[in-house]
C-alpha cells in the first residue's frame, strides 16, 4: 500500500510530496519532532537566527531576531528581513547568501541591521546551509550577534593606541633635544677646557697623564650621549630628511650588526609631514631589528617611493621568516607598527611565514595630519 | 690690515660665548645671533666676510640659512661648527657651499685654522671614514 507523503520544512512550508510506504511516514514524524526541538533551542538561544529556504526566502526567524528587529514576524519573512539591512550593505549580504547557497559553503559577514529603536547596529552573521529531507540542500541558517559595542571598543583602543604612540614620540623627542642641545654642548665645552688646561707649560707631576685620561673620559661620555640621544630621536630625520635618516640607520646596522641592507628610493618628495616621516622611520627601524633578532638572515631590502600624493615603503627579508601569529616572539613590534601606521592614516600589510621570509608594505598619504613638514 | 668681519650663530648661550672669545682674538665679531633667521637678516645688513653656523638651531637650521646666504649678492664664506659628527651632515654642509666643518669638541684646535682657510677660499673638512655602504636612487 502506498500513501501520499507530504514533506514539510520545519517552518511548515511544503517542500515536497511523493508516494511512499507507511514506514517512511514514521521517519517524517521523527523529522517533525527534531524540528520542534530545533525551534525550542532557537528561541531560547541568546542569538539571532534566521532560516531561508532554497529559494532564498526567509521562512523563519527566532525570538532573538524578533526581539532585535521588533514589529511583526511576518514582516521578516520572504525578503522582508532585507529591509532592515543598511542599504549600503544589502548588496554584500545578498551576494554572500547566494554564493553560499549555490556552493554549499559557509561565510561570516558583518553588516548593519536596523534595531527596533531605529539605530543601525553592526551584526556579525554566520551562515551555513542545512540539509533537509533526503539530504538535499534545503536552505540556509544564519546566526547573528550584535557586535556594535565590540567594534566601538576596538576603534577606541586603536585611537588610544595612536595617541599613546604620539605621546611617547613627543617625549623621546624632547629628551633627545635636551640631551643634544644642552648636555652635549656643555660636554663639548668641558672637553675644550680640559684641552686648554693640558696646554699649560708648568704641570704638577703626573698631571699630564691625568688630564689625558679626563679628556678621553669626556670624549667617551660625549659619544655615548650622542648614541642615546640618537636612539631616542634621529637627528638626521629633522635636519636632513627621511631618505638620509634611513640611509644612516642602514649604515649603522651594517657597521654594528653586519646586516646588509639594499636601500633604494625614487621620487621621494622634498617635504614630508613630520609625523609621517617619523612613522616610516620607526617602521624601518623595527622591521630591520626584527630581521636581526628573529629571522637569522643577514640581508634585507628597503624601498621607498613617492607615487602621486602617497609614499610607499617596502621592506623585504628573504631569511627565516616568522609566523605572524607568534606575537610574543616578535614582541609588541608588529602591533605597534600597525598602530603607528593607522595613526597617520596609512595601511600596512605584513606577509610572513616561517622559512619563506617577510614582506612588509606600508602605504601612507602625504596630507599633513599634524606637525611641520620636514625636508625629504 | 683690516681684521676679518665675522658673524656668529649658535643657539647655546655658553657655547656662543666661548666662540666669541676665540674668534674675537683675531677677528671683528660683527654680530652674534641664536637662530638661522636672525643670521640671514643680520648678514643682509652687515655683509660679513664669513659666518660661523651651528647646524641645529630654532626657526631656521644652519643648513637652511647657509643655503639662503649662498644666493645673496655677496655671499660670505661659511664655516659650520656643530656637535654632529656624521658623514651625512658633512655632505649636506658641502652641498650648501660651506668651506669648513668643525666638530665642537675640537673647537679649541680646529676653529681658527678653519676660519683662516675659509677666508682664503680653501676648504677644511674632517676626513670621513670610507663608507662601505651606499644607498642608491632609482629612476
Amino acid at each position: 500500500m502506498r500513501v501520499l507523503i507530504v514533506v514539510l520544512s520545519f517552518t511548515g512550508l511544503i517542500v515536497g510530496s511523493f508516494l511512499g510506504r507507511p514506514a517512511i511516514a514514521g521517519r517524517v514524524r521523527r523529522f517533525r519532532v527534531r524540528d520542534q526541538q530545533f525551534r525550542a533551542m532557537a528561541d531560547a538561544a541568546p542569538i539571532m537566527v534566521r532560516v531561508a529556504d532554497s529559494d532564498h526566502r526567509c521562512s523563519y526567524v527566532n525570538r532573538g531576531w524578533m526581539d532585535f528587529a521588533g514589529g511583526r514576524a511576518e514582516d521578516q519573512l520572504g525578503s522582508g528581513w532585507l529591509n532592515g539591512v543598511h542599504p549600503d550593505d544589502r548588496g554584500r549580504v545578498l551576494e554572500a547568501h547566494h554564493r553560499d547557497l549555490a556552493e554549499g559553503s559557509s561565510s561570516a559577514i558583518e553588516y548593519r541591521l536596523r534595531r527596533q529603536d531605529g539605530e543601525y547596529r553592526w551584526i556579525l552573521d554566520t551562515g551555513v546551509s542545512w540539509r533537509g529531507f533526503r539530504g538535499r540542500i534545503g536552505g540556509y541558517i544564519n546566526s547573528a550577534l550584535d557586535m556594535t559595542d565590540r567594534k566601538r571598543a576596538e576603534e577606541t583602543l586603536r585611537e588610544l593606541g595612536g595617541r599613546l604612540i604620539a605621546a611617547q614620540e613627543e617625549e623621546r623627542r624632547r629628551i633627545a633635544r635636551e640631551l643634544h642641545d644642552d648636555v652635549s654642548q656643555r660636554l663639548a665645552l668641558l672637553s675644550v677646557e680640559l684641552e686648554r688646561l693640558g696646554m699649560h707649560r708648568v704641570q704638577p707631576a703626573g698631571a699630564d697623564e691625568r688630564w689625558k685620561a679626563l679628556s678621553r673620559a669626556a670624549a667617551e661620555i660625549a659619544t655615548d650621549l650622542h648614541r642615546i640621544s640618537h636612539r631616542l630621536h634621529p637627528s638626521r630625520l629633522d635636519a636632513l630628511g627621511l631618505v638620509a635618516a634611513i640611509g644612516g640607520f642602514c649604515q649603522e646596522l651594517w657597521s654594528q650588526e653586519g646586516l646588509q641592507v639594499r636601500f633604494t628610493h625614487e621620487a621621494v618628495p622634498r617635504a614630508i609631514p613630520g609625523d609621517v616621516a617619523l612613522c616610516l622611520y620607526r617602521i624601518v627601524q623595527e622591521s630591520l631589528q626584527n630581521v636581526i633578532k628573529h629571522s637569522g638572515g643577514m640581508q634585507a631590502e628597503v624601498h621607498l617611493a613617492g607615487s602621486g600624493d602617497r609614499l610607499l615603503l617596502r621592506i623585504t627579508d628573504p631569511g627565516g621568516g616568522f609566523a605572524p601569529e607568534r606575537r610574543e616572539s616578535v614582541g609588541l613590534g608588529l602591533l605597534s607598527m600597525r598602530e603607528r601606521v593607522h595613526s597617520v592614516g596609512g595601511d600596512i600589510v605584513i606577509q610572513a611565514a616561517p622559512g619563506r621570509g617577510t614582506r612588509i608594505g606600508v602605504r601612507v598619504g602625504l596630507q599633513p595630519t599634524m606637525g611641520e613638514k620636514q625636508p625629504a | 690690515m683690516t681684521r676679518p668681519r665675522v658673524l656668529l650663530a649658535d643657539d647655546h648661550g655658553p657655547m656662543l660665548a666661548r666662540v666669541i672669545e676665540l674668534v674675537a682674538a683675531e677677528c671683528d665679531v660683527v654680530a652674534a645671533v641664536s637662530d638661522g633667521q636672525s643670521a640671514v637678516d643680520a648678514a643682509a645688513v652687515l655683509q660679513p666676510d664669513l659666518v660661523v653656523f651651528d647646524i641645529s638651531m630654532p626657526i631656521m637650521s644652519g643648513l637652511a640659512a647657509a643655503a639662503h646666504l649662498a644666493e645673496s649678492a655677496h655671499p660670505p664664506r661659511i664655516v659650520f661648527l656643530t656637535v654632529h659628527d656624521d658623514p651625512a651632515f658633512i655632505d649636506a654642509a658641502r652641498t650648501v657651499g660651506a668651506l669648513g666643518y668643525v666638530i665642537k669638541r675640537r673647537i679649541g684646535t680646529d676653529l681658527m685654522p678653519a676660519i683662516h682657510l675659509a677666508l682664503e677660499g680653501l676648504t677644511q673638512f674632517p676626513s670621513t671614514a670610507v663608507e662601505p655602504y651606499h644607498h642608491s636612487t632609482r629612476g
